[in-house]
């Protein structure tokens, strides 16, 4: 619907050209239907995974880097500027970082996948000089951000965690050549802790503050409550992979109870905020934010009952949870919504009247992929605990169509956006 | 133009100026459950700024200070106000930054708005009813 005689100003002025944070979610909607795929190269190992080069570890990093991550850049160049206020240096370096992070991650993913060191050294080096560049960016919006005290500091944390993260990253990566790591296994837990709980984490519960709330039209959340979660969280990050390198299992069982009580008071300030919000109906995108509150609880349980070495499948068990359960659950439920936003917002050109969100964005496949999602999800979750390849397969399957709805989806609501500003007169 | 009017409020009694942090008491408001007809009513005796208007601004529009407010509630405390069944045909807001996610659900409610100034930690928009929003 039009209504003529509308004013816009502002809103693309304060926007990225669309073409920066959309190249970074085709990008991650790609390597989304890659990282399943991945899955059922190596069905028989993917049930028992617990490290190590090969298709499996190739298809991890798919995942992380190449959807999680990737999403998250793209997220943060736009999200970060609208709600601090604070512009980005220049536009450039945003460029810089995909053409340094894509091709890096897919090199990194490729040389795990065949284990060619050299193959893997390269991208990683690609993956971490792009990394640098984008924490020097947003480094540079939270120097100048004042007020805001929770985003900054989650902000902060994330980028920390990244420092440590991509360290440990390429020493694990040259330890493969030169062995010189004393503990290989325990600076791998490390890096998964910094970068699934310290990275990511920090990232999601960052934004969560600002973002839940906008869905939601709600409160903003209990800064007490918010504070000490990330305390708890924090703490737990830290004393978790110091643990690791130090070989301590008491250590890690602590720190695992400190963070599952820290993600127990992030659910629950976040259950507030929807409690007390305007809008009631969150639609589908909420079922899958509401699903990654459930997995992150459960995968700092399924990591510390893994880390008291109870049972071997623990361990892929909570690979499957914090990755594919939480972190990829609620991106996937956030991208949901910041597409059709941004496709809306960039539709029109300056003076026209956009379009509604609802208008650029088509409900079935998101159906679609909420249902292959979950139901691959079940599927590796069975094929862990049976130890069955051919359920992983059937997974893989699951999660692949998913991923290709999402992708329909996704490139659907760019081409709309693009029908409408060549539809729409002057 | 069409103005606000709230129970026990006078259209041309002008508040005092506001302080910026009256902005937490909103939040606080919502916080505490208040309905949106009593926020509002706190509101316009609350954050109506005489000063916050442009000079080529309708005087008769109604304006709303909310710096002091973190992203989303400057957007939460405009949306309650426009939902609400006292609100009239326009009104000014005073914020810290440009609420860009503000704009899609301002679409949907069949709303406009217009940048009337826009400085480093104080931009002023014009929010106005579309009136043949059934057209």
């Amino acid at each position: 619907m039009k209504f003529p005689g509308l004013i816009l100003m502002g809103a693309q002025s304060k926007l990225l050209p669309p073409s920066i944070p959309f190249r970074f979610f085709v990008a991650a909607v790609v390597f989304h239907i890659v990282a399943w795929g991945m899955m059922a190269l190596d069905a028989d190992q993917a049930a028992q995974f617990v490290g190590g080069p090969g298709v499996i570890l190739a298809a991890i990093h798919a995942l992380t880097l190449g959807v999680v991550v990737m999403t998250a850049i793209g997220a943060s160049f736009q999200i970060l500027p609208v709600v601090t206020g604070r512009p980005l240096a220049a536009f450039w370096p945003c460029r810089l970082v995909f053409w340094l992070f894509a091709p890096g991650t897919a090199a990194l993913v490729f040389g795990f996948a065949i284990i060619d060191q050299t193959v893997i050294v390269t991208g990683a080096t690609f993956v971490v000089a792009g990394l640098t560049v984008f924490a020097l960016l947003v480094a540079d919006v939270l120097r100048s951000t004042r007020g805001m005290i929770t985003l900054i500091t989650h902000g902060w944390a994330a980028m920390a965690a990244l420092l440590s993260l991509a360290i440990m990253g390429l020493m694990l990566v040259f330890d493969w050549e030169y062995g010189f790591l004393p503990d290989h296994g325990g600076m791998a837990i490390a890096h998964v802790v910094v970068a699934v709980f310290g990275f990511m984490g920090m990232l999601v519960l960052g934004y969560s503050q600002f973002m839940v709330p906008m869905f939601a039209m709600g409160p903003s959340p209990n800064e007490k409550e918010v504070h000490a979660a990330f305390g708890l969280a924090a703490a737990a990050i830290v004393g978790a992979a110091v643990s690791a390198m130090a070989g301590s299992t008491n250590g890690l069982l602590v720190a695992a109870a400190a963070g599952f009580i820290g993600a127990v008071l992030h659910i629950r300030t976040m259950g507030a905020v929807l409690r007390d919000g305007m809008r009631k109906e969150l639609g589908l995108s909420f079922v899958l934010v509401k699903a990654a509150w459930v997995f992150l609880a459960l995968a700092i349980v399924f990591g510390a009952l893994a880390m008291a070495e109870l049972d071997d499948r623990l361990i892929a068990l909570f690979g499957l949870v914090a990755l594919l359960g939480w972190l990829l659950t609620f991106l996937m439920g956030i991208l949901q919504r910041i597409i059709p936003f941004l496709a809306a917002m960039n539709a029109a050109k300056e003076g026209q009247t956009p379009p509604t969100p609802s208008a650029v964005s088509s409900e079935g496949p998101l159906k679609i992929h909420a249902l292959g999602h979950f139901l691959g999800l079940a599927l590796f979750a069975a094929a862990i605990i049976l130890d069955e390849g051919l359920l992983i397969l059937a997974g893989a399957a699951a999660g692949g169509i998913g991923a290709i709805a999402f992708a329909w989806f996704a490139l659907d609501s760019l081409r709309r956006m693009r029908a409408y500003g060549k539809m729409t007169p002057d | 133009m069409a103005r606000l009017s709230f129970p026990g409020a006078e259209p041309n009694n002008r508040a005092p100026l506001l302080e910026r942090d009256q902005g937490a008491e909103i939040t606080r408001c919502i916080s505490l459950g208040f309905s949106a007809d009593e926020i509002q009513y706190d509101w316009f005796l609350m954050v109506e700024d005489t000063n916050a208007r442009d000079a080529s601004v309708d005087d008769a529009i109604p304006s709303f200070d909310l710096r002091g407010l973190e992203p989303p509630q400057p957007a939460v405390a405009i949306l309650t106000l426009i939902d609400g069944p006292d609100c009239g045909d326009a009104i000014l807001v005073r914020l810290e930054r440009e609420p860009i996610f503000l704009y899609p659900e301002l679409l949907e409610r069949g709303w406009r708005w217009e940048l009337v100034s826009s400085l480093p930690g104080d931009v002023n928009l014009r929010l106005t009813r579309n009136l043949r929003k059934t057209e």
